[in-house]
Order: C-alpha cells, then sequence, then structure tokens
C-alpha cells in the first residue's frame, strides 16, 4: 500500500485529501478541510494545513502529524500511520499577483497576459502603450497595486525600442513595491525586443535586477510564451512562496516544490481532452477568482490550452462584484420565486463579509446559484476574449490587423465543445448533481451535444500536482473518483425568430420510437447507466453540431441528469415579467426534479 | 474539530490585550517602552518613496530624442523646483525659443536618449502611524511598530468605512430605523452606538452634526453604499472619503446589535472610545472595531492576563455561545448544545457538519415555543461569541 496525502491551499479553505494505492490501483480515499490561515490575524498557512490534516486523521483514523518530528510529518506511511509522499499547491493570500505590459494590447500585452494566466497567476492590471490612459494615470495604477512580479514586454525582436523603454520608464517612476517582503525589490521579468533589454536592464537597475528572458512575440504572427512562464514560476518559488506567511515552513514539509493551484488544475484539464481527443472547457469557481480552461484545436490542429482567471469574480470574497458586474437583476432573473431585490443584495453581501457560511435554505441555495451562473456568464466571457488563435491565419498579418482581431480569431466554438467539467465548491458540492448540471448550462449556454462533469469534491488541482510524481495514478483517479458525469445536453441553434412551440427536429434513441423537441422547450429523457445510440434529426436552419438541417448520431452513455434538451435559444430568452420568469425556472428545476416538491420518477 | 472553524467577531470586557501598531514601511519609532501613549500620539513615522514624473523632452521640444539630449539644462541627481527649467532649446538664431519647465517639485532620477525623457522624483511623503488606542507601550521593533498594551472593552464589528477615529461614546436609545430625525444637536465629535439599522437619513444627519463615528446592528446596502458613496465589490474598506467611520456588528439587512455588544458599549457611555471601520474580509483578516480603553495605564511588569484574539475566539465547543449567521436564524444567540461527530444531511439536500444550537430568548426573536428552542445548522453557520 503506497498512500500521498495532497493539500491545496485555497483562498477560503484548505483541503487535504488522501490517496491510496492498493492490489487495484490508485483511490481517492477521504478529505479533511479547514479555513485557509495566511493573512493575519494568524498570518501562518501551515496553521490551515494542520488543521485540514487533523480533520483528514478524524474521517480517516489515520495519524500523520508528530511533535518529534522535523518536519513533523510521519513517513514512510505504516497500516493507519504517515504518508509517503505529502505535495501541495497554493492559490491563497490571493494567489500569484502580477501585473504586465506591453506595447500594443491586442499584440504583446494580450501575449504578456497569456504568459502570466498559463503560469497560474492572476493578472490585476495590464498596461499598454495604446489603453488610453496618460503616463501619470499609469503610474498611478502601478502604485496603488502591490504586485508579486511585474511582466515587462512589447516590441517584436529587431522591432522598436524607443516605446519599449518608455514602458520601462513608467516602471522606474512608479517603484512599486512588493506585496511581500517590505525589504525586498519587485522581481521584473522582461520579455520583449531582444534588441532594448541591454537598455531595460539600465533604465530599471535603481529597481534591482531584471530577468531577462525570450520575446514572448518575437513575431506579429508567432508567440513563445514558455520561457517567460517558466521564469514566473521560478519567482513563484523564490520570492513569491518564500515569504508568504508560513510558507518556508511548509515548503519544508512537501515532497516536491509547491505548485500553482491554476497551473496544477490547468494540467489535468489538458490532459483530460487530450485522453479523449476533444475540445473541452473546465471551470473552477472558488471564494475570490473563477478560473476558466479551454483545450481546444485551432485551424493548424494544434491543440491550445488556454487558462484565463477572473480575479475578481467569485462565490464569497468576490461575491460582491459579481453582484457589481451582472447588476441584481441579471441574478434575480434565474430565481424559481418572485424576491425583494433590496433583500437580495443584503443577503448577498451578507455572504461577502461571511464568506465561510453555506445555504441552509432553498431560497438561500438558490440564490447562491443564480450568482454562480452569472459569474459563469461573465468569466467565460472573459476567456473568450483572450482564447484566441495566435497562430490561425497563414497570411504575414499587419499591425492594423492586429488592432481589430475579430470573431474570426476566436479558439473556441461552443458548437465544437464536447465536455465541459465544473470544479469549485458551488458546482462540487451542489446538493443534487443537476442542479450543477443546470448552472453549468445556464452559465455557458451550451450549444450543440455537450458531456457535463463535476469534480466530485474539487480535487483537480490536488491531482494536477499528483500527476507530476505519478501520471498514471492521477489518470486512475481522475476517472475513477475525480469526474462525475452528469449527462448530456442537447441545445440547437435556431433563429430567434421562431416562436414558442414550432418544431426544431425529433431525437431517436436506441433505435426508438422518436421524439419531437420544439422552440421554447426545456425536457429531459432519462438516461441511465450503459451507453445508447443517439440520432437528432434537425429541421430546416436548426443546428445541432453537424450543421444547419444535417443529421448527428452520436453513441452517449446515460448519467445521473439523463439527456437534457434545452430549446430555449441562445442567448436564452426570457419571460418578460418577474412572475412569469419565476414560473418558467421552476418549471426548468420541475423538469429536472431539483425542485423542492418535485416527485422522483419512479 | 472544532478548531477547524473560525471565531466571530469579539465582544471582551474589561480586558488586557496587546495591540501591533507597524509603520507601512520601515522608518523610525518616537516612543520607549514604558511610555504611556492617548489615541492621538505619534508613535513613530516613514517617508514613502514620492511619485516620478516623467517629462518626454523630446516631444514637448519637437525634436529626435538623440538631439534633444543638446539641450538639456539639469544633471542626474539635481533638486529642481517646480517651474525650473529642464530642457531649453534655440533655433534660426534664437528666434525660436523652446523651453520644458519641471512641473514638480523633485530631484532628477533618469535622462534617457533613447526616448528623450526626463523623470523627476517627487520628494517623499511622511506618514505618521498613530497609537490609536490608549494604553502603555509594552515592546518596541525599531524601525517596524511597537505594541501597546492595553485595559479595554473592546467591540468587533462585521463591515465597515472609514479609517481611525475616537470621541466619547453616545447611546441613542431609540436605536431602530432612527424614526424620530434629526438627531441631537451636541453630537459633534461623538461615537454614536444604535442598536438596528440606520437610514440614510439618519446617516446624513450624523454628519451634519459632525460626529466623529457611528456603531450600528446592521445596515441596508443601498444605505452604507449611498452613505459611502462607493460600490462594494469585495470587502476591504477603511479610506472612503466618509465624513464619519461607521461600522455594523451583525451585517447587512435589519438585525438590531446583540445584547452583549449593545451592553458592552453602554456600559461605557460617556466615556472616549477609538473606533476603525477598515473592514478586509480575508480569513478574518482585519475587523472593524471599538476600543474603549479603561484609563489605568498598564504597567509593563505588572502579570496580566492577555488575550490572544484568535486563541481566545477559535474552539467550537458545548457549552459556548454562538451567533447564527445565515437565514433563516441570522443574528440569534444561543449555546452549543451537541456536536454531531459525523454530518448530516440538511434542508437545501446538502451534506455538512453541524451543531446543535439551544436559542436564547431575546426580545428581538420571539418564538412561539415556551421552553427551549434546538436549531440544528452548518457549523460553518455560527460563530463564536467572545
Amino acid at each position: 500500500m503506497i498512500r500521498v496525502v495532497v493539500t491545496d491551499c485555497g483562498s477560503t479553505t484548505t483541503k487535504a485529501l488522501m490517496f491510496e494505492r492498493d492490489d487495484t490501483g490508485w483511490h481517492f480515499r477521504t478529505r479533511g478541510e479547514a479555513p485557509t490561515t495566511v493573512e493575519q490575524p494568524v498570518a501562518d498557512v501551515t496553521v490551515g494545513v494542520r488543521n485540514a490534516f487533523t480533520e483528514l486523521e478524524e474521517l480517516s483514523s489515520c495519524h500523520f502529524f508528530s511533535r518529534e518530528l522535523n518536519p513533523p510529518i510521519e513517513t514512510p506511511a505504516k497500516t493507519s500511520r504517515g504518508t509517503d509522499l505529502y505535495l501541495s499547491t497554493s492559490s491563497a493570500g490571493g494567489g500569484l499577483q502580477m501585473m504586465v505590459a506591453g506595447l500594443v494590447g491586442k499584440m504583446t500585452t494580450e501575449s504578456a497576459e497569456r504568459a502570466a494566466l498559463g503560469a497560474g497567476a492572476i493578472v490585476i492590471d495590464s498596461i499598454s502603450a495604446d489603453d488610453g490612459r496618460s503616463d501619470h494615470e499609469r503610474i498611478e495604477r502601478i502604485r496603488a497595486l502591490k504586485p508579486d512580479i511585474f511582466l515587462l514586454c512589447g516590441g517584436v525582436d529587431g522591432g522598436a525600442v524607443a516605446q519599449v523603454i518608455e514602458a520601462a520608464e513608467l516602471l522606474l517612476a512608479a517603484a512599486p513595491r512588493p506585496r511581500f517582503g517590505d525589504s525586498l525589490s519587485l522581481p521584473i521579468i522582461f520579455a520583449g525586443n531582444t534588441l532594448a533589454a541591454t537598455e531595460v536592464q539600465r533604465v530599471l537597475a535603481p529597481m534591482g535586477s531584471v530577468t531577462i528572458v525570450d520575446n514572448v512575440r518575437p513575431e506579429l504572427e508567432r508567440e513563445n510564451l514558455a520561457p517567460a512562464r517558466e521564469a514566473i514560476h521560478d519567482f513563484f518559488l523564490s520570492h513569491v512562496m518564500s515569504h508568504s506567511p508560513g510558507y518556508r515552513t511548509l515548503m519544508g514539509w512537501t515532497s516536491t516544490p509547491i505548485m500553482p493551484t491554476p497551473l496544477a488544475v490547468g494540467i489535468m484539464v489538458d490532459h483530460f481532452a487530450k485522453r479523449r481527443n476533444i475540445e473541452a472547457i473546465a471551470v473552477d469557481i472558488g471564494g475570490a477568482t473563477t478560473d476558466v480552461f479551454s483545450s481546444c484545436i485551432n485551424p493548424r490542429n494544434e491543440r491550445i490550452l488556454t487558462r484565463t482567471v477572473s480575479a475578481n469574480l467569485g462565490m464569497s470574497y468576490s461575491i460582491g462584484n459579481v453582484l457589481l458586474e451582472a447588476g441584481i437583476e441579471a441574478i434575480a432573473r434565474w430565481l424559481p420565486f418572485v424576491a425583494d431585490l433590496d433583500d437580495l443584495k443584503n443577503r448577498i453581501r451578507n455572504k461577502m463579509i461571511r464568506p465561510t457560511t453555506i445555504p441552509q435554505t432553498h431560497d438561500d441555495l438558490w440564490l447562491e446559484q443564480a450568482v454562480c451562473r452569472e459569474a459563469l456568464r461573465l468569466s467565460f466571457t472573459h476567456h473568450r476574449s483572450l482564447a484566441l488563435s495566435v497562430n490561425a491565419d497563414d497570411k504575414a498579418k499587419e499591425i492594423g490587423d492586429a488592432f481589430n482581431q475579430g470573431s474570426n480569431d476566436q479558439l473556441i466554438s461552443l458548437i465544437r465543445i464536447e465536455a465541459i467539467v465544473g470544479s469549485g465548491g458551488v458546482l462540487s458540492h451542489a446538493p443534487d448533481r443537476a442542479q450543477a448540471a443546470l448552472m453549468m448550462i445556464d452559465g455557458f449556454e451550451v450549444e450543440g451535444i455537450t458531456q457535463l462533469f463535476v469534480d466530485s469534491v474539487f480535487m483537480l488541482p490536488h491531482l494536477g500536482i499528483f500527476s507530476s510524481v505519478e501520471p498514471a495514478g492521477a489518470t486512475q483517479i481522475l476517472e475513477r473518483d475525480c469526474l462525475i458525469h452528469l449527462g448530456y445536453c442537447i441545445a440547437p441553434i435556431f433563429s430567434c425568430k421562431l416562436p414558442p412551440g414550432t418544431p426544431l427536429g425529433t431525437i431517436i434513441v436506441d433505435s426508438g420510437e422518436g421524439q419531437a423537441f420544439t422552440a421554447s422547450e426545456f425536457s429531459v429523457i432519462p438516461l441511465r447507466g450503459e451507453t445508447h445510440t443517439l440520432l437528432i434529426e434537425p429541421k430546416g436552419q436548426v443546428d445541432v453540431g453537424a450543421g444547419p438541417g444535417i443529421p448527428l448520431r452520436r453513441q452517449i452513455i446515460g448519467g445521473g441528469c439523463g439527456l437534457i434538451i434545452d430549446c430555449r435559444g441562445r442567448p436564452i430568452r426570457f419571460p418578460p415579467d418577474t412572475e412569469s420568469r419565476a414560473r418558467r425556472q421552476l418549471q426548468i428545476m420541475n423538469a429536472l426534479k431539483i425542485a423542492p416538491d418535485s416527485q422522483e420518477d419512479d | 474539530m472544532g478548531q477547524a472553524y473560525s471565531g466571530g467577531a469579539s465582544v471582551l470586557l474589561n480586558t488586557a490585550i496587546k495591540r501591533r501598531r507597524d509603520l507601512p514601511i520601515p522608518g523610525v519609532i518616537s516612543v520607549r517602552v514604558g511610555d504611556c501613549v492617548e489615541s492621538d500620539t505619534i508613535i513613530g513615522s516613514a517617508s514613502i518613496s514620492g511619485e516620478g514624473v516623467l517629462v518626454r523632452i523630446a516631444e514637448e521640444i519637437g525634436l529626435p530624442s538623440e538631439e534633444a539630449m543638446n539641450t538639456i539644462t539639469v544633471r542626474i541627481g539635481d533638486p529642481v523646483r517646480k517651474g525650473d527649467i529642464l530642457a531649453r532649446h534655440r533655433a534660426f538664431l534664437g528666434l525660436f525659443r523652446a523651453e520644458v519647465p519641471t512641473p514638480v517639485d523633485g530631484t532628477i532620477e533618469l535622462i534617457s536618449g533613447v526616448t528623450g525623457t526626463i523623470m523627476v522624483r517627487c520628494p517623499p511623503i511622511e506618514v505618521q502611524k498613530k497609537a490609536f488606542l490608549e494604553g502603555t507601550i509594552s515592546e518596541v521593533q525599531d524601525g517596524i511598530g511597537v505594541t501597546i498594551s492595553s485595559i479595554c472593552t473592546l467591540v468587533q464589528g462585521v463591515f465597515g468605512v472609514g479609517g481611525e477615529r475616537s470621541g466619547k461614546l453616545v447611546v441613542l436609545e431609540q436605536g431602530g430605523l432612527l424614526s424620530s430625525l434629526p438627531l441631537r444637536e451636541d453630537l459633534a465629535g461623538a461615537v454614536i452606538v444604535s442598536r438596528g439599522s440606520p437610514s440614510l437619513e439618519g446617516l446624513l444627519d450624523g454628519a451634519k452634526r459632525g460626529i466623529a463615528g457611528w456603531v450600528a446592528g446592521s445596515v441596508e446596502d443601498r444605505v452604507i453604499e449611498s452613505y459611502a458613496k462607493r460600490r462594494f465589490g469585495v470587502a476591504i474598506t477603511g479610506d472612503e472619503p466618509v465624513p464619519f467611520t461607521f461600522f455594523v456588528t451583525e451585517g447587512f439587512g435589519s438585525i438590531p446589535m446583540s445584547d452583549q455588544a449593545f451592553f458592552a458599549l453602554k456600559q461605557h457611555e460617556g466615556q472616549g472610545a477609538s473606533i476603525s471601520g477598515i473592514t478586509q474580509v480575508r480569513a478574518g483578516a482585519i475587523r472593524p472595531e471599538a476600543i474603549i480603553s479603561l484609563g489605568k495605564a498598564l504597567s509593563i511588569a505588572e502579570p496580566t492576563e492577555e488575550i490572544n484574539l484568535e486563541e481566545h475566539s477559535l474552539g467550537l465547543a458545548v457549552g459556548r455561545s454562538v451567533r447564527l449567521i445565515r437565514h433563516p436564524f441570522f443574528g440569534q444567540v444561543g449555546r452549543v448544545h451537541e456536536l454531531p461527530h459525523h454530518p448530516r444531511i440538511i434542508a437545501t439536500g446538502a451534506s455538512a457538519r453541524v451543531v446543535v444550537v439551544e436559542l436564547a430568548q431575546t426580545p428581538h426573536f420571539t418564538s412561539e415555543c415556551s421552553g427551549p428552542l434546538f436549531v440544528e445548522v452548518p457549523r460553518a453557520n455560527v460563530e463564536l461569541l467572545g
């Protein structure tokens, strides 16, 4: 028997998971959790880790800590004591917070953002020569934010130098201090025009040393993000982690370096999509941030993993931002009851100030799930704006084109997305799995045929770092214990001019009788267990994924939620008045049997 | 297991506390161990590097960067005053003349021949740190900060706006929604206390009277946003330009202040209170608070029972007082009756570890039951009363 314990130190909670290998392979055993303690007044991440271990000990009857040992975690594992490996990921304390700067917002600055996001960072602001702000405004902004790392980019290799130096001068003028360690200098990475590197170093010399890496955008049409990402990861460990409260101690406990949580999740999402050879999306909706990942194929048939983080959209600390960005009316439209909007706002605010509380009435649960839909919608919109096919066009692109990147360059086509994986407390711990399915359908407005999964107990980050030492074991647990297959959603695309009730096509399951589907319908075909053959015959211009009016045949596996037929149109259309909207939401919940008085199908 | 859940807002009576007061960046500490300090005593100061102002000389004069270097009249390290000439250019036998003055006082820090730019660094900004609470300096960390020991009553809140202020405590008996506006006229400089949820008119009237602070049980979201003229995406506050500091002890909506907090404040009516609205809700990081020092300076040699707020608040155990912090019991208080070990299914269908609480019967929360009322709620939805 081999035992591994993995913790993820999130912004709200620290989750400890125990994996074991026996004669049948690797299994997830149990989990414990406790509030994260990286910030004041405790200001020591190891306190939260120990508390999570304590819960793990209570639930597993294994003992891990020993006061006599240094580090205090017992190794190797024995029957009911110790662990062979202890690993950890972290996004606590706000995660890895970066600022990036480039010359052209739609080119080098976006490449810089993608480099930072792909390394697991949160981009707290992006500065561009063309962002419309004055020097003074940019300096003020840089001074006001306290990034952990600054990534300076700009210019293709051999291109303009002066503007790149101007960006360095802005940074010098602002002289920002790092978030942790007042006596430390801010880590600066330069990944721009190689001709400007020496001058950038000279200009920024008063701020300390500048790490020079290869240009993130050496040519207009080519990105080279890996060197910048590696430099970010090195700084994450050497500067950010080691100076965050308690992390130096925690680093002494772990068997491998601590990994940023989003990086770990990204590893597993890409692995999942590659194994199935599909295009997929995953979302991790946390308390402070919402991370969206997509693994999609560009027109050159290259698989591209894109990760974005919406740093201010989340379900607890940042729930107030969802309220501000979406508006209370947008949140309330998902509720199956008519509510006083001021009361809803107060409830959302109370969650903001008491982030670890959980809903204990249905109304409260539905409100949080309504907020979740809006957080998903907003963060996915953000993700699509950054998930672009940089190498999509064979023709050399003029600078003017780069300013006008349109929808043609978007990497994600929802109708090609075959699977969505939801993770994070509100999805993973939804009391009914169908609630998680509905939140994802509504939040992403899925199109065509989409398979829906949730991460059973939020273990993608744990598996991501575990895969760095035992990839086969991580895959086994991913398939056996992590991903819960919820079911499929069929969302046909059709003209918004079609009135409710218009026939859109027929669905035939396993050569049975055809079932018609009509505009505005939301229904469920129960499909349990085994594999089924699905034939969908859309009418006229209706598209279910093969093209307008083209039939689609697919092998699918039944799931707990069955086959969800969502003909509400895209974007989803709502009845005009609040009472009708509430009734409509209740009908949808009844179709999924998630309203409190829904009757179970015999 | 109880330790897995964090504590709530503390209410401590006549308690010795130690409070760290750190400078924002290293600087000079101006007090010594044993010094007695008032809330407005300066304990130290630090200088924060001034902003750099970029003057694009080449652009201003209309010359290429390299040529613009020949027009520069200052050197790196030169001190300059606003209006001093940084660059002067004469052309056409002196007929055309251009001068570029510095827009600020400061020191020349950068002259770039690549971009034709001069950077003037503004003078450092001096920041002073006040003691905030009355007490005795019990520890000095040179250049960094001090620890102040004080015997006081401490009432923490959950959300506030505005920074650190002080004033005499005045309790508004009417509480509720302050229907009897306007407020009394003798409230200038006071920190007022009301049990209920003030209206916007009430808050604006408080501003008109010149009060220093207000502690209430709760507030409506729309009221606090209108008062602070700010929309709150996250609970990180304290720098709002509000006329007085305001905080709530319970939350948003119309929840009355707990008896514990109200009577703790009421017993000190007329005494000076230090109040802060600074809130940072991340792992319970910074809470708004009111501190009433009890006047007797604490001798550092004197053994005292000093409270570590974190240790004090941790530990959910049978018999401990708790506040319920989630709808439908929001704001009610009671005692822990039972801590079932295994998770249970709650009303939403979720599985959660729960606590059984015997609710206290208070005039604000009436119950039709005559005997003790027990409720089972998720452990995450209770807060320990300190």
